[in-house]
């Protein structure tokens, strides 16, 4: 599977030796981790105005933009998580209500959010960022690259596809929550009532689409009806009825999961991703067949009862049936070595490293939707980029760069070097 | 590709305590590794490390080439055996109501079949100590071994006494009223605990005079007992086991038992990279458990991942600890991210083992292989730092146990297509 490029830059170069300056070049990298089938030795990566343009083994005479030496280090693919709730100003939930698709979180996003540098600075360039689980068809979820400190307009990923966060058991069942808060009892208090709160929703939704139809069909008949009221909750639901919203569904047991996949094919829907899923490895066939994907945890276990029939086995299990698998963080904290969560699949039921590495930059990125523009390594690809001072899925290496679309937004022996007063202590013999 | 789960759960129920481990690259910890070694194990301890040991006959042989044996590690606080589901209470013993719980005893309440240990010591980890909070005096740690099926058989009996308190951390330096109110209970809590450690060497001396306790009711019983047990705790000189991890926290706590003359593990220690040379100059034992935590806004990125280095640098010597259950196993990346952030590795490894121990007070029993001591012996195929490596064989006390879990039973039947 190794081998060498055989791009060859310098021919490249010559027929084009004007770079413009706003490139970067990766050069000598020990190796690339492309997460597009290749691994590859000593080459350079060149990215021009935000993109990757050429892997290949041989150096540019000259260049006129960054040259990061890469001698010693090893690139992936920027890491991306599919499941986080950072630098929303605690906005995660709107839990005043039980169904609430309306709100959007791209209202709350902080883009000069400190968490969003310390994400940058574990090599992760993209996130998902959702709406919480208290309710059971909450907000519109984000997926942002993770550009600290840029205008929230250049964070979010247009093109990426719409996506809304639905929750099942115990969380908007709020069994967890204590009795006096405002919002401890409320309906559903069963999964029997979360089930119910869907359909409810959805059959309000088709009612509103068809009020809105015999409109339609009033005025092309050439009369003058009174419109109805426009629902923005209503409306987001049709759009999750007509797939323009894809659903990403917190789920921990394997009953709730079979539950949710059956009641979207009852609306001729699909659940895009099945999120948490900790029991999702005794379903699944089941979860291959509806072509849901899942994104779970690396291995927590054991702080609900739900969460306590859990095993790390699980996204070996779900990856072996075909099932489209992600390793996420749901932390600000785990955001910062999804590297080392990645490699746990590895000791939990011994998936091969590469495909470890899938599932944190290219199946979660094919899970939102963006991997025509980032998750792996390619010609053509967003220049989102980290590079590791050795394996990255060993827990020895550091990240010491990271590239948002060709931008260094996170550079080590800067961040070092800017250090004062006791910080100092930290970082006293820098070797880069 | 799949390593067969069934060839992991080989388990191996020898009833010798006698094994000899032939052709192994035996990491000692309190000396330099040895290659091709043989460990010989009799009686659940380690009787000899080394190149020619020869193998008594008929001692159960354990091929371990292309293997590296380690000491089981020690996690230094945990909540093992005293919580299962953290959200159903039921199920969950760690945490007495009131002030004054020097009395109670963790090994009163420690479910030898949690699931939680085995999960744990397949990742190599032992022995942990498992700790009682709640109050200001949370009770007596008990430090076991993770293999057994009654606590008696499970405890490691050399072990001290500690006993926790149980300052609460402050919250967010905010300058809110919720910050003030903390650091005026703060004092008060300090200045309680002064009062209550002088009533207890009163009560104490008044029990050996033979004074049963003088007040009625319930309450003011259970209060004497305490008093009593504390009073005791301080007549032994045991060292008192203290979570601290703010700056000021952990400062106050040094004055505190400079004032009071007490020994102290100080656990936790988030923020001592501020304050690293205090600690090396201080008469107490460290257990470091705050690797795994983001930075407050103010701090460096890789703040928690570089403190055990500062602390190392600064001739600090410490242990690590999780103060978990659930994710004990996860104890070795701890150290991992600490050497990934300067922490030279031959320490990191003696942390997990030999300085934990000593923290622990079981040094003489615990923590290398080295003869005499208790065979708590790991193989590995790699390195036991790295995330994907996984013990082939973990001994406990010279029995090798068996490597299911929870986690590998409910994975099993559908492993295989």
């Amino acid at each position: 599977m190794r081998r060498s490029a055989p791009v060859c830059l310098l021919v490249l170069l010559a027929a084009r030796p004007a770079l413009p300056a706003q490139g970067v070049l990766i050069r000598d990298l020990d190796r690339v981790h492309t997460c597009a089938g290749e691994v590859l030795e000593d080459v350079s990566i060149l990215v021009v105005r935000g993109r990757i343009v050429a892997i290949g083994a041989d150096l540019p005479g000259e260049f006129s933009g960054r040259v990061i030496d890469g001698r010693g280090l090893e690139a992936t693919p920027g890491l991306i998580d599919a499941h986080s709730h950072i630098a929303i100003q605690g906005g995660v939930n709107e839990g005043t209500d039980v169904v609430t698709p309306e709100v959007r979180i791209e209202d709350v996003l902080d883009p000069d959010s400190d968490q969003i540098q310390r994400a940058l600075a574990g090599g992760t360039t993209a996130a998902h960022i959702m709406h919480g689980s208290a309710n059971v068809i909450g907000g519109q979820n984000a997926v942002v690259k993770l550009k600290w400190k840029r205008p929230v307009d250049e964070m979010v990923i247009s093109d990426a596809p719409r996506s809304v966060k639905f929750a099942l058991g115990e969380n908007p069942k709020r069994s967890n929550m204590r009795r006096r808060r405002r919002d401890g009892r409320r309906f559903p208090a069963t999964r029997m009532g979360v089930e119910a709160v869907v359909r409810q929703a959805f059959d309000g939704a088709l009612a509103y689409r068809e009020r809105w139809q015999a409109y339609s069909r009033a005025r092309e008949a050439g009369r003058d009806p009174v419109p109805p009221r426009r629902d923005l909750r209503k409306e987001a639901l049709v759009d999750i009825l007509e797939g323009r919203l894809r659903i990403h569904c917190h789920c921990y047991r394997a009953d709730e999961i079979l539950m949710m996949l059956q009641l979207a094919e009852e609306y001729g829907i699909r659940v895009a991703v099945l999120h948490h899923a900790l029991e999702a490895y005794r379903v699944a066939p089941e979860i291959a067949r509806h072509g849901a994907g899942v994104s779970t945890f690396a291995d927590w276990w054991g702080y609900k009862f739900e969460a306590y029939d859990a095993t790390p086995y699980n996204a070996a299990i779900l990856h072996d049936h075909g099932v489209l698998t992600s390793i996420n963080s749901d932390s600000a904290d785990h955001i910062r070595r999804l590297n080392l969560e990645a490699a746990k699949s590895v000791k939990y039921g011994g998936l091969d490293p590469e495909e470890a590495l899938h599932l944190v930059t290219v199946d979660p990125a094919r899970q939102l939707g963006i991997d025509a523009r980032t998750g792996t390594l390619e010609k053509g690809k967003d220049a989102d980029i980290a590079l590791w001072t050795g394996d990255p899925l060993s827990s020895r290496s550091r990240v010491v760069f990271t590239l948002v679309e060709g931008e260094v937004l996170f550079d080590r022996s800067a961040d070092v070097a800017a250090r004062e007063g006791v910080r100092r202590v930290l970082s006293p013999e820098e070797d880069r | 590709m799949r390593t067969c789960l069934c060839a992991l759960l080989l388990a191996a129920a020898a009833s010798s305590q006698d094994l000899a481990i032939t052709g192994v690259t035996a990491h000692p910890v309190s000396s330099p590794a040895v290659e091709e070694a043989t460990i010989l194990v009799q009686d659940g301890l380690i009787a000899a490390v080394g190149r020619e040991v020869p193998v008594p006959e008929g001692v159960e042989v354990l091929e371990g080439r292309g293997l590296h044996a380690y000491p089981g590690m020690i996690d230094g606080w945990t909540s093992l055996g005293l919580t299962e589901i953290r959200s159903v209470r039921g199920t969950v013993d760690v945490r007495e109501l009131g002030d004054w719980n020097a009395a109670l005893r963790a090994a009163a309440a420690i479910n030898p079949f949690s699931a939680h240990i085995p999960v744990a010591r397949v990742n190599g980890i032992t022995t942990a100590l498992v700790v009682p909070r709640g109050g200001l005096v949370g009770g007596v740690a008990a430090c076991i071994e993770l293999h057994g099926r009654t606590v008696p058989e499970m405890l490691v009996s050399q072990a001290l006494p500690l006993r926790e308190l149980d300052i609460p951390a402050p919250p967010v330096r905010d300058g809110s009223e919720e910050e003030k109110e903390y650091w005026r209970k703060a004092e008060e809590d300090w200045v309680d605990l002064e009062r209550h450690l002088e009533r207890a060497r009163r009560a104490k001396r008044l029990r050996d005079l033979g004074l049963e306790h003088p007040a009625q009711g319930p309450v003011e019983a259970r209060e004497w007992h305490s008093l009593v047990a504390t009073g005791r705790h301080l007549d032994a000189g045991h060292p008192w086991l203290l979570r601290a991890d703010r700056r000021e926290h952990i400062l106050a706590a040094l004055r505190f038992a400079r004032k009071h003359d007490l020994r102290l593990v100080l656990a936790g220690l988030r923020d001592a990279w501020q304050v690293a040379a205090r600690l090396a100059d201080s008469p107490h034992a460290f257990l470091v458990g705050s690797v795994f935590r983001l930075p407050a806004e103010d701090e460096p990125y890789d703040a928690s991942y570089a403190m055990p280095a500062v602390l190392h640098r600064a001739g600090v010597r410490f242990g690590f600890m999780t103060g978990s259950s659930a994710g004990v196993r996860n104890l070795p990346y701890m150290a991992a991210m600490a050497v990934a952030h300067g922490l030279p590795r031959d320490t990191a490894v003696k942390a997990l083992t030999l300085h934990t121990a000593g923290a622990l007070g079981i040094e003489k029993t615990h923590g290398s292989l080295y003869p005499g001591k208790v065979a708590d012996i790991v193989l590995y195929p790699g390195d036991p730092l790295d995330v994907r490596v996984s013990p082939r064989a973990v001994i406990i006390r010279g029995r090798r146990v068996s490597l299911e879990t929870r986690h590998t039973r409910l994975a099993e039947p559908f492993l295989e297509k």
